[in-house]
C-alpha cells in the first residue's frame, strides 16, 4: 500500500467540520480521482495524505505513520500540485522557483539548477526560465509548478482540480502529460473526462466523508457526476 | 541592455548610495555642487544608455513633495534658497534612483541588500510581497468590480462604507488563505524554516571598478 | 504624495544630513530587533499581507465633496499581525514604494521607517493593547488607526522643522486639519475592515496577553495623542524649538543637530562642521540603541527564563 488511510477527521479553526472519518486505501500502480462538490473535504483530505495538515486518525506512506518526526522525509514523497499554480509559484523567476525543492533537501546550488533545467526541458518550457511567473499563461503556470513538484522526484503525485484555468486543448496537453507520468496519482476534478482520461478509480466525497468508491464510469453515474 | 545592467546590483547599490549621500549633505545654496552632481548624474545615464528623457521625466514623480514643502518653507521666511536645495536635491536622488532601478531587476536588488546585511526574513517578505503585488491588486480590482456590477457605486454613504469595508475584509481573508497555501507549497518541496538561495555569486574585478569610478565621480564632485 | 495626502513619505534632499543619519542609525537597530522577533515561515504572510495593503490602498472609499480616502494600513497590519511583524511588512512597503514608485527617499528611507513602521505601528499597538477585548473594542480600533496616522504625521513634521523647512503656525494649522481628517478616514475604514474579519475569523486578529483595561487603555491614547499634538504645535509655533530646548536648559544653537547631550563625545574627525556633529550624533545614538538593545535582550531572558 503506497496510501493507507484509517479514520482520519479534520476541523478547521472556525469549527467547520471537513472530514469525518474517512479511511482510504491506494496501491502504488493506481491512480484514482476525487468526485465531490466544493466543500466536501476533498482538498483538506489530500492536505493531510501530503503530510501539510494534522488531523485525527492515521496516515501512512508506503507503510510508515505521519509524525511529526517523520513529516518532513515524507512529503518528499508525495508531490503536490495546488490548484492555484500563482500560490505554488512563490520565486521570482522559473528556474529558482523549481530549482527550491533540491536545493532545500540539501542538493549543492549547481546540481539542483541543472536538475531544474533538465525538468524544464522535459516538460517543453526552457524558455520559461528566466521568466517571472506573475505573466505565464495558466497552462505555463500549471507546467511550471508541475516541474517544481517533479524536481523532488516524489513517488505519489497529488493534483487538486489541475483543469480548472485551463482551456480546453490546455487539458488535453495535461492528461497526455499526466498519463506518461509512472507515479501514483490522486486528483480532485469536476470533470469526468478528464478524471476517465487519467484514473481508473474514483472516490465520492460528501460532506467530509467518503460515499462512494470504484470505477469512474460508474462513481460518476451513479452521482449523476456530469455535464450531459 | 546598457553596460551598467550586467554589473553586480550590490556594486551599483554602493555606487547610489555615494551619490546620494553626496547629494544630501549639500548644503542650501552650494550651487556650483548640485550643478557638478547633476552633471555626474546625466553622464551616468548616458553611459547606462538609460534614455535620458525617459529617466528625467520618471524622477520628476517625486516633484511635488519637495516642492510643496520648498514653497511653503519659501513662504514663511522669504528666502528661496532652501526651496530650490530641495527640490534640486531631491530630483537628483531621485534620477539616481531611476538609473539603479532601470538597470537592475528587484530581485538582484533584494540579493543584495541581504548581502549588504539586511535581515533574511525582510528579504523574503520583499520578494514574495514583490510575488504576490498584482496577483493580489489584481484579485481586489475584481471583487471591486464584482460588488460595483451587483449593487452599484450609489447608496447612502454608510451602507457604501459598510460593503467596501466588508469587500476589504475578504480580500484580508483570501489573502490570508493565499499565505497559508504558499506556505504549505513551500513546506511540501522541502522548506524546513532556513530559506537558502540559487546562485550565490561572486564579484568580478569590473563590479568593484564601477563602484570606485561612479564613487570617485560623485565624492570629486561634491568637493569644493 | 497624490492619492495619500497625510501620509508624508519623505523624499531624499529634504531633510539635513544630521536628521537622516540619525533617523537611519535609530531605524537599523530597531528592524533588526523586529526581524529576529518575526519567524521565516512566516515571510509569506507578511508578504502577501503586504501586497493587500497595496491592494487596499487602490480601494477608494467615498469622503464626502467628491473626494474619497483609502486605508494605510499599519494600524491594520499591527492588530492583525502583531507590532514586530507589522513593523516588517511596513518596512517593506515603504523600500518597495522608494525603489519601484519614487515615493520616499532611500537615505529617507529610515525617517520613513520610524514615522511609520515605528512609530506609526506602536502609537496604534499600545492603545489597542488594552482595548483588544471587551466592549471597547470598537472604540479601540478607531483609537488604534486614528493615533497611528496622527503621530506619524506629527514626527514627519517636526523632522522636517528640525532640518530647517520653515513652517509657522498657519502652515502648521492646515497641514494639522488635513492629518486628523486622514486619521478620521483611516479609523473609519480600519473598523469597517476589523469587524468583518473579526466576523469571518477571530483568529486572525492579535489578542495581546495584556489584561484588558479601559483605563489604562484611555490613559495610553491619550498619552499619545498629547504628544502628537504637541509636536505638531512645537513644529509650528516661531521658534516653538529654541523655546522648548531653552526650558530644557539646553543650548539652543545645538538642538538643530539633534545631539546637543553628546556634545562631549564630539570627536574631532577630519570634515566639515556638519560631518563632525553628524558623527557625534550617529556615535551617540549607536551607543543608546545598543543599551536599549541590551536592556532588551535581557528583559527577554528574563522572561524566558
Amino acid at each position: 500500500m503506497i496510501i493507507e488511510v484509517k479514520g482520519l477527521s479534520y476541523r478547521y479553526s472556525d469549527g467547520t467540520d471537513a472530514l469525518r472519518g474517512v479511511d482510504f486505501r491506494m496501491e502504488a500502480s493506481e491512480s484514482v480521482a476525487l468526485f465531490g462538490s466544493n466543500g466536501s473535504g476533498k482538498t483538506t483530505f489530500l492536505l493531510h495524505v501530503a503530510g501539510l495538515l494534522e488531523g485525527e486518525g492515521s496516515v501512512r506512506i508506503a507503510g510508515e505513520p505521519f509524525t511529526r518526526s517523520s513529516a518532513p522525509a515524507l512529503r518528499e514523497k508525495v508531490g503536490y500540485v495546488f490548484q492555484d499554480s500563482d500560490d505554488q509559484l512563490f520565486m521570482p523567476t522559473v528556474l529558482e522557483d523549481v530549482a527550491f525543492g533540491p536545493l532545500h533537501r540539501g542538493m549543492e546550488a549547481r546540481e539542483a539548477e541543472n536538475r531544474a533545467l533538465e525538468l524544464l526541458r522535459q516538460l517543453g518550457i526552457s524558455e520559461l526560465a528566466g521568466r517571472a511567473p506573475y505573466h505565464l499563461s495558466a497552462g505555463e503556470k500549471k507546467r511550471a509548478a508541475l516541474a517544481g513538484v517533479l524536481a523532488m522526484q516524489p513517488e505519489i503525485l497529488i493534483f487538486d482540480e489541475p483543469t480548472t484555468f485551463l482551456d480546453p486543448p490546455g487539458q488535453r496537453e495535461l492528461a497526455h502529460l499526466l498519463l506518461a507520468l509512472p507515479q501514483a496519482k490522486l486528483i480532485a476534478t469536476h470533470d469526468v473526462w478528464f478524471a476517465r482520461q487519467v484514473a481508473s478509480r474514483a472516490l465520492f466525497f460528501e460532506k467530509g466523508r467518503v460515499v462512494a468508491d470504484g470505477p469512474v464510469d460508474e462513481v460518476a453515474a451513479r452521482f449523476d457526476w456530469r455535464l450531459h | 541592455m546598457g553596460p551598467l545592467a550586467r554589473r553586480d546590483a550590490r556594486a551599483k547599490l554602493a555606487a547610489a548610495l555615494v551619490f546620494l549621500v553626496c547629494v544630501g549633505t549639500t548644503p542650501a545654496g552650494n550651487y556650483q555642487r548640485m550643478a557638478a552632481l547633476a552633471a555626474v548624474a546625466i553622464v551616468w545615464i548616458a553611459i547606462a544608455r538609460a534614455g535620458l528623457f525617459r529617466s528625467l521625466f520618471q524622477a520628476s514623480a517625486i516633484l511635488p513633495f519637495p516642492l510643496s514643502f520648498g514653497l511653503v518653507s519659501w513662504w514663511v521666511s522669504g528666502d528661496p534658497t532652501l526651496a530650490v536645495a530641495l527640490v534640486v536635491r531631491s530630483y537628483l536622488s531621485a534620477l539616481v534612483v531611476v538609473l539603479l532601478m532601470s538597470t537592475t531587476t528587484l530581485a538582484d536588488i533584494f540579493r543584495g541588500l541581504q548581502s549588504f546585511g539586511a535581515p533574511a526574513v525582510l528579504v523574503l517578505v520583499l520578494q514574495s510581497l514583490t510575488r504576490y503585488l498584482q496577483v493580489v491588486v489584481d484579485q481586489g480590482l475584481r471583487m471591486r468590480r464584482a460588488s460595483i456590477s451587483r449593487s452599484g457605486n450609489t447608496g447612502r454613504r454608510y451602507s457604501l462604507w459598510r460593503r467596501a469595508g466588508g469587500a476589504l475584509a475578504v480580500l484580508f481573508g483570501k489573502s490570508y488563505g493565499r499565505a497559508e497555501n504558499v506556505h504549505r507549497a513551500m513546506l511540501a518541496r522541502g522548506f524546513q524554516g532556513t530559506f537558502i538561495a540559487l546562485r550565490p555569486h561572486a564579484l568580478e574585478w569590473r563590479d568593484f571598478a564601477l563602484t570606485a569610478v561612479a564613487a570617485a565621480m560623485s565624492v570629486g564632485a561634491a568637493w569644493r | 504624495m497624490s492619492g495619500r495626502i497625510g501620509s508624508v513619505h519623505i523624499a531624499d534632499g529634504i531633510l539635513s544630513a544630521p536628521v537622516w543619519a540619525a533617523l537611519d542609525a535609530a531605524a537599523i537597530p530597531a528592524i533588526g530587533l523586529a526581524a529576529r522577533r518575526t519567524r521565516v515561515e512566516h515571510a509569506p504572510l507578511l508578504g502577501v499581507m503586504g501586497a493587500f495593503v497595496f491592494a487596499a490602498q487602490r480601494m477608494n472609499f467615498p469622503a464626502g465633496l467628491g473626494t474619497s480616502g483609502h486605508l494605510l494600513g499599519g494600524a491594520l497590519l499591527a492588530m492583525t499581525l502583531g507590532p514586530g511583524a507589522a513593523t516588517i511588512v511596513l518596512t517593506a512597503i515603504l523600500v518597495l514604494q522608494t525603489l519601484v514608485f519614487q515615493d520616499g527617499g532611500i537615505l529617507a528611507l529610515g525617517a520613513n521607517v520610524f514615522n511609520m513602521a515605528l512609530i506609526g505601528v506602536w502609537a496604534a499597538w499600545i492603545p489597542y493593547r488594552f482595548l483588544a477585548q471587551g466592549k471597547w473594542k470598537n472604540f479601540g480600533y478607531f483609537a488604534a488607526a486614528f493615533l497611528s496616522v496622527l503621530a506619524s504625521a506629527a514626527a514627519a513634521m517636526i523632522e522636517l522643522r528640525v532640518s530647517g523647512v520653515a513652517l509657522n503656525g498657519a502652515v502648521v494649522s492646515i497641514s494639522a486639519a488635513v492629518f486628523v481628517t486622514t486619521a478620521i478616514i483611516e479609523g473609519l475604514i480600519t473598523v469597517a475592515v476589523m469587524q468583518t474579519i473579526e466576523k469571518m475569523n477571530p483568529g486572525w486578529l492579535q489578542t495581546p496577553d495584556t489584561r484588558p483595561s479601559r483605563a489604562m487603555g484611555l490613559l495610553a491614547g491619550a498619552a499619545v495623542l498629547l504628544m502628537a499634538v504637541g509636536v505638531l504645535f512645537i513644529s509650528g509655533a516661531p521658534d516653538g524649538l529654541e523655546a522648548l530646548v531653552a526650558q530644557l536648559g539646553l543650548e539652543s544653537r545645538e538642538v538643530a543637530y539633534f545631539q546637543a547631550p553628546m556634545a562631549e563625545y564630539e570627536a574631532r574627525i577630519a570634515g566639515g562642521d556638519w560631518s563632525r556633529k553628524a558623527l557625534a550624533g550617529l556615535a551617540g545614538l549607536g551607543m543608546i540603541y545598543i543599551l536599549c538593545a541590551g536592556v532588551g535582550r535581557l528583559l527577554v531572558r528574563q522572561r524566558s527564563a
